[in-house]
Parts: structure tokens; sequence; C-alpha cells
């Protein structure tokens, strides 16, 4: 017998659900959750999980799906992180628009005819929950807000996971459908005559969800634009500083004493240590360069770094050129206080342990007394206050 | 076929990942988060906004209803987009990791809002003109 309410037949009212609407607006996602997808698998590449220190995600358990991500264009990891967090929250508008035109859907009677259809709903279950969660997670941790108890980038990066399977199966079923929406306009007729007269047309709802996703966007994007445009950004958290701090140094646990006339630069390559004061450093040929800087939360600001050139110091280190380095901070506690950067990073000719920026010396919450700046690095990797460099390959003599 | 093939090859991709993912820390607020994904936004959000959308219809006749109905779903997106930094969820870390204040996120999204219905009530008056 058939359930009460949504289960009856009559009960959704809406003339404009159908095909159409929902293989117009499946297109539509298919190009921006494509989008969001890759730019979010070439972040976790641009990470450079190979190298020591770097995987969040364990190596074991993980795809061995990397290479080595350039230095060039400079605004490359800015680019491709402002498109997946921006492009991300204009694809919310677009998912509760076809979730709303494939709602009646749900209601079916009886919940599956067949073996096939039981499995179809079971993966479109998954392909449902894993984009929500997908969205909310990201919508949040942009945020500052962590109302979840798991580890955001492990869950972000499996959940995108379970979301490109199931994704690749509902495209794969129902692709012929939606070529069939742009080629046979006969389906463009209500699927019902008995229902509602409409408030509004297809195309008002498939607008209706766009304006949703240009206000979504306005909101943010002048976040990772940077510049004057910064301020456009109405709701994005990193709207109030030119020259935003990811993490100040009194969070970090660094102290003025830590800084002070005691630091030392520690480089070391197999035996050989070499130690570098800062004024040992500005003594040092100096590279000015402009460079952005950009978090995976999709701000970004460029800015004029002055320092010596990795290049530089992996030479007076005594390593080879073929050498990976590992970078630490002053930092005694923290995830995310060490990073290891490639021989082509440490090569790149912008490549610096930034000593000034914008002409005068770093501020403590910049990185002082020394920070990496390596072009299209994520912004947490170029470490601050950096202790320690540990390069693994010696120069052959 | 189609259907049972593409199955064959990403269900088990999918099937992996979850149980990869739940071998890490707070599994079953992993699993919590998945599933009430799915029951907040059918059985909570779409039956709230669809009784909303009702009773607007029953008060504004025909398609008079989308000069409330865009502004305030506009209103309401960015709402529950920006819940966080509107409702000030992520202030505390916030401050602490930028050295930054949070400040005026509730103000503009109460000025983008009467923005929205202005604008709305601009393009009803030009048009019934």
């Amino acid at each position: 017998m058939r359930p009460p309410g949504p289960f009856r037949e009559g009960f959704f009212r809406s003339p404009i659900r159908g095909p159409v609407l929902t293989g117009i607006l499946g297109s539509i996602l298919l190009v921006l959750t494509a989008i969001v997808a890759l730019t979010g698998f070439l972040s976790h590449i641009a990470y450079m999980p190979d190298l020591p220190g770097n995987a969040i995600v364990p190596k074991d358990r993980d795809f061995p799906l990397t290479f080595d991500w350039p230095t060039s264009p400079s605004w490359l990891y800015a680019l491709t992180q402002g498109l997946h967090t921006n492009v991300g929250l204009v694809v919310i508008p677009f998912v509760l628009a076809k979730l709303w035109s494939v709602f009646p859907r749900l209601f079916v009677w009886p919940p599956a005819k067949s073996p096939a259809q039981a499995i179809e709903r079971l993966s479109i279950a998954l392909l449902v929950s894993s984009t929500i969660f997908q969205l909310a997670t990201g919508v949040a941790n942009a945020q500052y807000w962590y109302p979840f108890k798991f580890n955001f980038v492990v869950a972000h990066y499996y959940g995108a996971i379970v979301f490109v399977a199931a994704l690749a199966i509902h495209v794969i079923v129902k692709m012929p459908m939606v070529l069939r929406v742009y080629k046979d306009r006969e389906w463009i007729k209500p699927i019902r005559q008995d229902l509602d007269e409409p408030t509004i047309s297809r195309r008002g709802v498939i607008a209706f969800a766009g304006a949703g996703a240009l206000t979504l966007l306005l909101g943010n994007v002048g976040q990772s634009i940077g510049g004057p445009l910064r301020k456009t950004a109405l709701f994005a958290p990193r709207r109030d500083s030119g020259f935003p701090v990811n993490k100040t140094a009194r969070q970090a646990g660094i102290t003025p004493a830590m800084v002070g006339d005691d630091y030392q630069l520690v480089l070391r390559a197999g035996q050989r240590v070499t130690s570098l004061t800062r004024e040992d450093l500005l003594a040092l040929p100096q590279h000015t360069a402009r460079l952005p800087i950009a978090c995976v939360e999709g701000w970004s600001t460029t800015q004029e770094w002055t320092g010596v050139r990795l290049s530089d110091l992996r030479r007076r280190a005594g390593a080879s050129e073929d050498a990976t380095v590992l970078v630490q901070s002053l930092q005694e506690a923290g995830v995310l206080r060490r990073a290891s950067l490639s021989a082509d990073q440490l090569g790149a000719d912008d490549a610096m342990l930034a000593l000034k920026v914008n002409g005068e010396d770093l501020s403590l919450d910049h990185g002082y007394p020394a920070r990496i700046i390596v072009p299209a690095l994520p912004g947490v990797h170029n470490t601050k206050w950096v202790a320690q460099m540990d390069f693994n390959r010696e120069a052959r003599t | 076929m189609r259907l049972w093939l593409a199955h064959l090859i990403f269900l088990p991709l999918a099937v992996w990942a979850l149980i990869t993912v739940f071998d890490f820390r707070a599994a079953a607020n992993v699993a919590l988060w998945l599933v009430a994904a799915v029951i907040v936004h059918d059985f909570v959000i779409l039956p709230l906004y669809s009784a909303a959308d009702r009773a607007g219809r029953l008060a504004l006749p025909g398609t008079l209803i989308n000069y409330v109905r865009v502004p305030a779903g506009l209103s309401l997106l960015v709402l529950v987009v920006f819940w966080s930094t509107i409702r000030g969820k992520g202030e505390g870390t916030y401050t602490r990791v930028s050295g930054l204040a949070w400040d005026g996120y509730g103000t503009r999204w109460l000025l983008v809002t009467a923005a929205l219905f202005a604008l709305s009530a601009a393009v009803y008056f030009a048009r019934r003109r």
C-alpha cells in the first residue's frame, strides 16, 4: 500500500519540474563541479605530499598521482585555489535548485522496482550526501568554523573521492537522458497536465540560481583577487587587512626573545652545519620580487619581498642542486610548523628566504627574522620564523 | 548494462574512500555529518522553504510572488552560506590566528537584504508603470 503525504501521486504541484530543468541544471553543475574537484586535487598535489613532512593524508592510504608543482606563473596557486573556493560557492545555489527539481523522486513508490534501481538509488544517496558534505565542510573551514571533530583535510579529501566516484556513476547513467533533453524539445512540455499554473519559468529558476551564484561570488571573490577589490568581499573573512596574517606570532608561540640577538639560522647538509645570524643573511646578495601568497582558504595578497635566494643558501650550505629541503620554524608545536620544498622550488629564480617586505623588516607576525617565499607555493608552506633548513643531499666535492 | 558497469567500476572507489576515512579519528562524527547532510537538506531545509514559498503564493497571487521570492531567497542563501561569518561562529579562531577583530558582517547582511528588497520593489514599480 502506498504511504500518505509526499508518496501520494499529485502531492508535488510544480509543473516546471522534469527532465528538461534537471538536465540543464545537471549540465551546468557538471562543468562547475569539475572545476572545483580538479582544482581541489591540484591543491592536494601542490602541497607535494611526497616530500618529507608534507603529507597530511598518509601516503600509504593515498593515490600516487602526484607531480612536481610548478613555480611559474607565480599566481598559479592563487588562481587554482581562488577557483576552488569561489566556484565552490557558485555551485551551492545550483545544487539547491537541482535537488529541488528532483525532490519528488525521493518519494517514488515502491522505493525500488528492480535491483538496478536499488543500487542506483544508493549511489545517488552517496552523491547527495558527499556533495552537501563537501560544500558544508569547505564553507565552514574557509570561515574558521569547526563544528566537527574530524580532521578537515582528511575528511574533505576522502569526501571528494566519494563525490567524484558517485558523480561518475550518475553521469554515466544519466547522460543519455540529458542528451535527449537537448535533442528532443517535446520534453519541454510538462509531464502532467493537472498541476498548478507555474509562477516562474524553467529559465526563471535557472536565472534565480544564477543570481544566487553571483551574489555569493561577489560577497567573497574580493579576498581572492586582493588589492582595492578586497573590500568588496562583504562576507569574506579576509576583507579587513590588505596584508593578512594567517597565524600571529602570539598564536604560534613565538616570543621576542626567540627572535632576538641570539637568533641563528641553521643550515644542514649531511655532516656540514652552517649557522647564520640575521646580520649575516643581510650581508649576502639580496633579491627583490613581487610575489603573491595564496592561502588554501582562497584569499591571496601580493607583496614585494626582499631576501636571500634559496639557491644561494643551498650553495652556502654545501648541498647539491638535486637536494630537497625540510624547512622548520621556531614554532614549537602545530601541524604546519615545517614544510619540505622540492629541488625545483629551491632553484626558482624568485624563491627566497625573505628578510624584508615592501622595503621594511618583516613584522613578527609576518615571520621576522626570516621566512620562506616561493612562487606558486601554497601559502602555509611559506614557513615563517625559519629556524632550520635540512638539505637532504650533500654536494659532491 | 551501462548502469551495472558504472557501479562496478566506481562504487568500489567510493566504498574504499569511505572505509579509509572511517579509519581516521572521529569516524562516528564523519558518518554523522554524511547522514545529517542529507537529512538536514531533504527533511528540514527543503520543506521549510517550500512551506514559506507556499504561504507566499497564497498571499501573493500569480507571478507577484517573485518580487518577494527572489530577494528573500538570495538573502537567505547568503545567510546560510556565510552563517559562520555573519553569526561570528568563527570569531574566536579568526581573532586568534589573524590578530584582527571580526566586525560588521551582520550589519552588512542586513544592508544587502534591504538593498535586494529595494531593487525588487524598484523593478516592480518600473514594470507596473
